[in-house]
């Protein structure tokens, strides 16, 4: 019942848009303390690696919290080209 | 050979958009649609369900043609606590499958493929698998869209296109969304028969329940506040806890689990949005209800809340906003009843712009006039007036669960309680946890005096006994 996150992102279809929809400015987040959008991202996409940032563009779920949250705005997001990205069959 | 200018371009092919383009269509204009999803709907999620205010009026049939899931009977509000469930008194209203605007459980995907297909029957052109990513400009006016296949022009865009609206930020009405103006819904889409849901809510088939769940979610210590966020002076310091809306809605056959809250309140709090989805679905009163169903699809979504601060941010020159991109929400955060009325305001707008010959701000301006006509002024008046005193309700949702709990063992003889040393009266708990924090003074000065005696006699009962 109770499915762990990626078993609950297994459960997407998504077709990733070859040309990277997240741009990250990973120099920015050097200096960032609190790292918002590791706490956001509903799809977990954003992780700390204890010197770096790092962010995968696949299994974005197109909410925007990122961009949102990011107070140094480090994060250019915009949407998947028309046809990529997720497709929620169950809306 | 001059290139063909269409009367309007409308971006996004959800509830806004696709009624903009019905409305523009029946009043004979010439208008595209442009939908980023192969289809319209697949890239939508909202918690689940449709108020039909304003589709009655559009589609009066609807509820023979449209994909319905379930007509709402009852809602119902649950306090959860740790390991209890307070549930207050709800009302279930079997007059409600005949009224006219009922509330309906749908899924996106479908309504808004059916939704847009009734544009497209009226005679909207739609152009599905295409994103809009930016607007061009002629004389200070925008006169069209580009695309990667192309652009296209148009005497004026309607900008439907979602809370991270293109429209919006590339015409310069409005920047995007800050954290304490938008939550993010995270909702898991569970698969359970349709008999074991109608046996487990008692309900016939077709009837359907909301269930509201409110509490607190513990989380691990928060970060240290950042001054220099809105979140640190805003809220103050949550201590790892924040109070989230859980919502349980059922489908046909399967039930939407959601959990959402503020951005600034989930940045704070430091708990990310799919654990405390997480901690409900592990909470025993919502375990029992959806035992043995199967995780079907799980999704997220932004949602707009607080509405706008100055109405003329929602016209410009060639250009209007409706539905998310204008933060046409309510203040308990519907947005598919407010989407739709302000897709049809917009509409009405264009065709006034049309007859009149001229698409400057000053003429669009009379959307103002159709946006009221809709009751959307007051709408985004009242949001904007929640949103303000947002400090002050998250205060009251922090600290009434306890209380509320605290009554209800009370009132309820809970043993576990006997033992305990009670510091008011049975009224007096009433009056310092639930009226005290909200009362003005004149309400509080007699109550509190009252609360004293009453708690005194008491106290002098108890020494007796």
């Amino acid at each position: 019942m109770e499915a762990h996150l990626d078993a609950k992102l297994a459960t997407l279809i998504s077709k990733p848009d070859p040309e990277p929809h997240i741009v990250v400015q990973a120099e920015l987040c050097l200096a960032c303390e609190e790292r918002p959008c590791t706490i956001v991202c509903p799809a977990n996409l954003y992780w700390w690696t204890g010197d770096q940032m790092v962010h995968n563009c696949e299994g974005c779920l197109e909410c925007g919290s990122c961009r949102a949250v990011c107070p140094h705005g480090a994060i250019t997001w915009r949407y998947p080209r028309g046809g990529y990205g997720v497709r929620y069959r169950w809306g | 050979m001059a290139e063909h200018v269409h009367d309007c371009i409308v971006v996004g092919a959800g509830p806004a958009g696709a009624a903009a383009a019905l409305q523009l269509a029946r009043d004979g204009l010439d208008v595209v649609v442009f939908e980023r999803g192969k289809r319209p709907g697949e890239k939508n999620v909202m918690s689940g369900v449709l108020l039909t205010r304003k589709l009655h009026s559009l589609v009066p049939d609807f509820r023979q043609r449209a994909p319905l899931q379930r007509c709402i009977t009852e809602e119902i509000i649950c306090i959860l606590g740790q390991d209890e469930a307070l549930r207050l008194p709800a009302l279930r209203n079997y007059r409600r499958l005949s009224y006219d605007h009922q509330a309906f459980t749908v899924f996106r995907s479908e309504f808004d493929a059916w939704f847009a297909q009734q544009a497209v029957e009226a005679g909207a052109e739609l152009i599905p698998a295409t994103l809009v990513e930016d607007l061009i400009w002629k004389n200070g006016c925008v006169a069209g869209v580009h695309t990667r296949r192309g652009d296209l022009r148009a005497r004026v865009v309607i900008g439907a296109d979602g809370v991270n609206s293109t429209v919006a930020e590339k015409s310069g009405l409005r920047s995007p969304p800050q954290p304490a103006e938008v939550s993010l819904i995270v909702r898991q889409i569970l698969d359970l028969p349709s008999e074991q849901i109608e046996e487990r809510f008692a309900l016939q088939p077709g009837e359907g329940v909301i269930l509201q769940f409110g509490g607190l979610v513990s989380g691990p210590p928060p970060v240290p506040p950042n001054p220099s966020t809105s979140s640190g002076h805003r809220l103050g310091g949550l201590g790892g806890q924040g109070a989230y809306y859980t919502e349980l809605y059922t489908n046909r056959d399967s039930l939407s689990l959601t959990a959402e809250a503020p951005l600034d309140v989930l940045q704070a709090c430091g708990v990310p949005a799919y654990d405390v989805l997480a901690a409900r679905e592990r909470h025993p009163y919502i375990a029992r209800l959806i035992q043995g169903a199967k995780l079907r699809e799980y999704q997220a979504h932004l949602i707009p809340w607080g509405g706008v601060d100055d109405l003329s941010c929602l016209y410009g020159n060639g250009v209007l906003l409706a539905g998310d991109a204008g933060k046409f929400t309510t203040e308990d955060g519907v947005g598919s009843w407010p989407a739709m009325a302000s897709g049809v305001a917009a509409a009405r707008a264009v065709k006034h712009a049309c007859e009149k010959g001229d698409f400057s701000q000053a003429t669009l301006a009379a959307y103002r006039d159709f946006l009221d006509e809709e009751g959307l002024i007051e709408t985004q008046r009242e949001a904007r007036q929640a949103w303000q005193h947002e400090g002050w309700y998250h205060k009251i949702r922090r600290r009434y669960p306890d209380h509320l709990l605290r009554i209800a063992r009370r009132y309820f003889d809970d043993w576990l309680m006997e033992e305990a040393e009670h510091p008011y009266s049975p009224w007096g708990e009433l009056y310092h946890g639930l009226i005290k924090p909200v009362a003005p003074w004149y309400v509080r000065w007699p109550l509190g005096l009252a609360t004293w005696v009453d708690t005194r006699r008491w106290r002098r009962h108890q020494a007796r006994k």
